[in-house]
């Protein structure tokens, strides 16, 4: 029988150089492989790493003894050194013909109508926010120099919403709201 | 004729110049469009917002980097955004498997060939799961990580594309490694669970 070992470092702290902190593999009590689990799970760092020198002792050992961890370790470096090609690079086509239409429109758009209004826009916004900012602080210094005061409202706004209450047509929605809101309040009272 | 100059001429509106360079670039801007994206079949769309991206921004160009790091970085750019715009539709990565696209083309993918097809297809499987792994990584770890090991990208390249500085480059590869690690580890059968010695 093969021997299995464990490593007794945990996955989420795997080192590059394992020699430098003392990695070793040992023998799992239950006899049960938690070393293949660690390849599993530190795929990528040893198909990047030379898994044959000095540099992973614990894991070429594992990768020697075990043949699934050895197969699937092989399996993978191959897949990650040499990755899927894309067989269909080449756009169709179409491809420069629709990029040249689409130029075109943008050049035809652009003497005429995208680059004055364009540039009259960037240039007149700023001017407008400004000039609409400084005449109200202007308005506002010359009326309270006046002593003029905004026009009040001819009838508060609560009296004018309690009144539309009191329009609220027969048999509408609106009415069966009022109403239902009504009989709770005398309920409660 | 060189790239600087061919761009010197796109600026000057010359649409000869400006097939020259589409045509020197456009497979590998379609490649990493292809692998950047959750959605591959777009990559020629985001592909040709990149191309003319170029053509509109080429007087402004300062020449500071390699012309093929400018369209990369505007490639890889382009494809956040297009990521960004279109994640209420669902990750790739999160896609029934198999080795069909959304159109069902397998587009994308290079049939199995030599002497052993089994063997090839496990491979390409193999490969699918890194890919899919890949695709489920956060929009900069993925692209990182792809213009690295997919695309041949060297650190100090990958650092002006993506406008960091090379150290930072470093650490989050070693970042997106570790997580890709952590993402691929469920995805291989558990071979020798309670294998017995």
């Amino acid at each position: 029988m093969l021997p299995c070992f464990r490593m007794s470092v945990g996955a989420a702290s795997f080192d590059p150089n394992p020699v430098s902190k003392g990695i070793e593999m040992k023998k799992d009590k239950s006899g049960k492989s938690r070393a293949c689990a660690f390849i599993r799970s530190h795929l990528v760092s040893i198909a990047e790493k030379d898994t044959t020198g000095a540099t992973f002792p614990g894991v070429q050992d594992h990768l020697d003894s075990c043949p699934e961890c050895g197969s699937l370790v092989q399996q993978f470096s191959m897949a990650w050194e040499n990755p899927a090609p894309l067989a269909d690079a080449q756009p169709s086509p179409s491809f420069f013909p629709r990029l040249i239409e689409r130029i075109e429109a943008e050049e035809e758009l652009r003497p005429g109508q995208r680059g004055v209004l364009t540039i009259a826009w960037r240039v007149l916004r700023p001017v407008a926010a400004a000039t609409v900012f400084l005449g109200g602080i202007l308005a506002g210094y010359e009326m309270g120099k006046a002593g003029k005061t905004l026009p009040a409202l001819k009838e508060p706004f609560a009296d004018r919403l309690v009144d539309s209450f009191k329009n609220i047509p027969g048999g509408s929605v609106a009415d069966f709201y009022v109403n239902r809101q009504n009989s709770t309040k005398e309920d409660l009272e | 004729m060189e790239d600087g100059e061919l761009l010197r001429r796109i600026a000057a509106k010359d649409l000869g110049a400006f097939k020259i360079l589409v045509d020197r670039f456009q497979s590998r801007v379609l490649g990493l469009c292809s692998r950047l994206l959750s959605h591959p079949q777009n990559a020629e769309d985001v592909a040709q917002d990149v191309f003319f991206q170029v053509y509109k921004s080429s007087g402004t160009f300062r020449h500071d980097c390699r012309i093929s790091t400018w369209i990369y970085r505007i490639a890889v750019n382009r494809c956040r955004n297009f990521n960004r715009d279109n994640r209420k539709f669902g990750r790739w990565g999160e896609l029934p498997r198999g080795l069909e696209n959304e159109d069902g083309s397998g587009r994308g993918f290079v049939a199995p060939d030599g002497d052993d097809p089994a063997a090839a297809w496990s491979l390409n499987e193999t490969r699918e799961l890194i890919r899919k792994a890949v695709a489920s990584l956060p929009e900069k770890q993925k692209a990182m990580l792809i213009l690295h090991k997919f695309e041949g990208r060297s650190y100090k390249e990958i650092a002006e594309i993506m406008g960091i500085s090379v150290a930072s480059v470093e650490s989050r590869l070693h970042r997106a490694k570790l997580n890709l690690q952590e993402k691929l580890a469920p995805l291989f059968p558990d071979v020798c669970r309670g294998r017995k010695f």
